[in-house]
């Protein structure tokens, strides 16, 4: 895809929207205000500004990323009609936009937040768009594993932006994130097989196997339910928080078990139960986060 | 929370990661026999050990935030005294 060939049949805001990846960019939001209202109570325009560079900041990262993707997502069906492969912009263009809003997100983080919560917030656009995307993603089928670790900064932003620094509560909040990501993301990739292997993506199921991926659900899943656990034990969080993670993990363990119930049977068999668990899952982390802040204001 | 309670909830956190980790690693194993004979073996278990090196460390560090003064430096080693 070059310069020459780019043809433009939607609107250039309609594209630059699809390049932030908008439906992603909100659960991540989530994950950085409700850390905000569990550190303490900030003003408006702190959280305003936050959302607002969060959005720019993680909205960068997904353009460089799709800069970076654009050889794969020509011949990925779920990526294809993305606006580098389908022809609409240039991909010169498109790390332009992303490099741009970065810078933007860093500034207003930087003046009118603090320097850690910026720092924290373009070292979460490096994870995601070179640690990530140009290195972990093509060579290792732990890519989702450890590429976590780039989708689980925004809880530390959102700390940062309140407290002025990170601690002990804000890493717990990064590693429930961190050990979300597995069990969320296979659940997509095992009904995408054939895209990622057609990518020649080192995806885990595409790798280890169906059947390993699903073991390995399993358990982070179960690691996940027990680490939502932790901020209770040091008193960061009460009874009511601990009351909503023990009935959102008690599902969550439902619908990764239905998954593995069915790991040595046909695609059929998981299929649906692995759609589900990526459903909730995005739910569960929403309501999860939610359930903190709540519980720190009652 | 209280102390006692808190305690009884960290040990159950603890047993849970320590055994769900074990799994992980051993599932991993497993797959690295399926994936292709020129994986690099050495990088792809250091990939899978190191969530498992960190999450040790939390936990150690979630435990000594429930007890604080657990570990404390009593005295000067005998022979480096002035």
């Amino acid at each position: 895809m070059t310069t020459e060939t780019v043809t433009r049949t939607r609107p250039l805001a309609a594209d630059l929207l699809t390049l932030t990846k908008p439906r992603i960019i909100s659960l991540l939001l989530v994950t950085t205000a409700m850390p905000m209202y569990t550190a303490g109570s900030p003003d408006l325009f702190t959280v305003f500004v936050v959302m607002v560079g969060g959005y720019l900041m993680a909205g960068g990262a997904n353009a460089v990323n799709m800069y970076y993707d654009r050889d794969i997502d020509d011949v990925m069906a779920r990526t294809r009609t993305r606006p580098i492969p389908a022809g609409r912009m240039a991909p010169q263009a498109v790390l332009a936009f992303g490099a741009a809003c970065a810078t933007a997100a860093t500034f207003l983080l930087g003046r009118y937040v603090n320097v850690v919560a910026a720092t924290l917030a373009l070292g979460g656009f490096y994870a995601y768009a070179f640690v990530y995307t140009r290195w972990l993603k093509r060579t290792t089928p732990q890519n989702i594993v450890l590429g976590g670790a780039a989708g689980a900064f925004p809880p530390l932003v959102g700390w940062a932006a309140v407290t002025g620094g990170v601690d002990l509560r804000a890493i717990i909040l990064f590693l429930i994130v961190f050990y979300w990501t597995p069990p969320h993301f296979w659940a997509l990739a095992l009904n995408k097989q054939v895209d990622y292997g057609r990518a020649g993506i080192p995806m885990a199921p595409n790798t280890w196997g169906t059947r390993e991926t699903i073991d390995q659900m399993w358990w982070y899943s179960v690691l996940l339910v027990a680490l939502s656990l932790l901020p209770a034990c040091i008193g960061m969080l009460g009874l009511p928080y601990v009351a909503a993670a023990t009935v959102l993990g008690a599902i969550f363990l439902h619908d990764a078990w239905r998954v593995r119930r069915h790991r040595d049977a046909d695609t059929a068999a998981w299929s649906a139960p692995a759609w589900k668990l990526y459903k909730f899952s995005l739910l569960y982390l929403a309501l999860l986060f939610a359930a903190m802040a709540v519980d720190r204001h009652l | 929370m209280a102390t006692s309670l808190a305690d009884i909830l960290f040990a159950a956190i603890a047993i849970a990661v320590t055994v769900a980790q074990a799994f992980i690693l051993r599932s991993t194993a497993r797959g690295m026999r399926h994936a292709a004979p020129d994986t690099r073996a050495g990088l792809e278990w250091a990939y899978a050990i190191a969530p498992a090196v960190a999450l040790a460390a939390l936990l150690v560090a979630v435990w000594l935030a429930m007890h604080p003064g657990t570990i404390e430096v009593r005295g000067v080693a005998p022979g480096i005294r002035s």
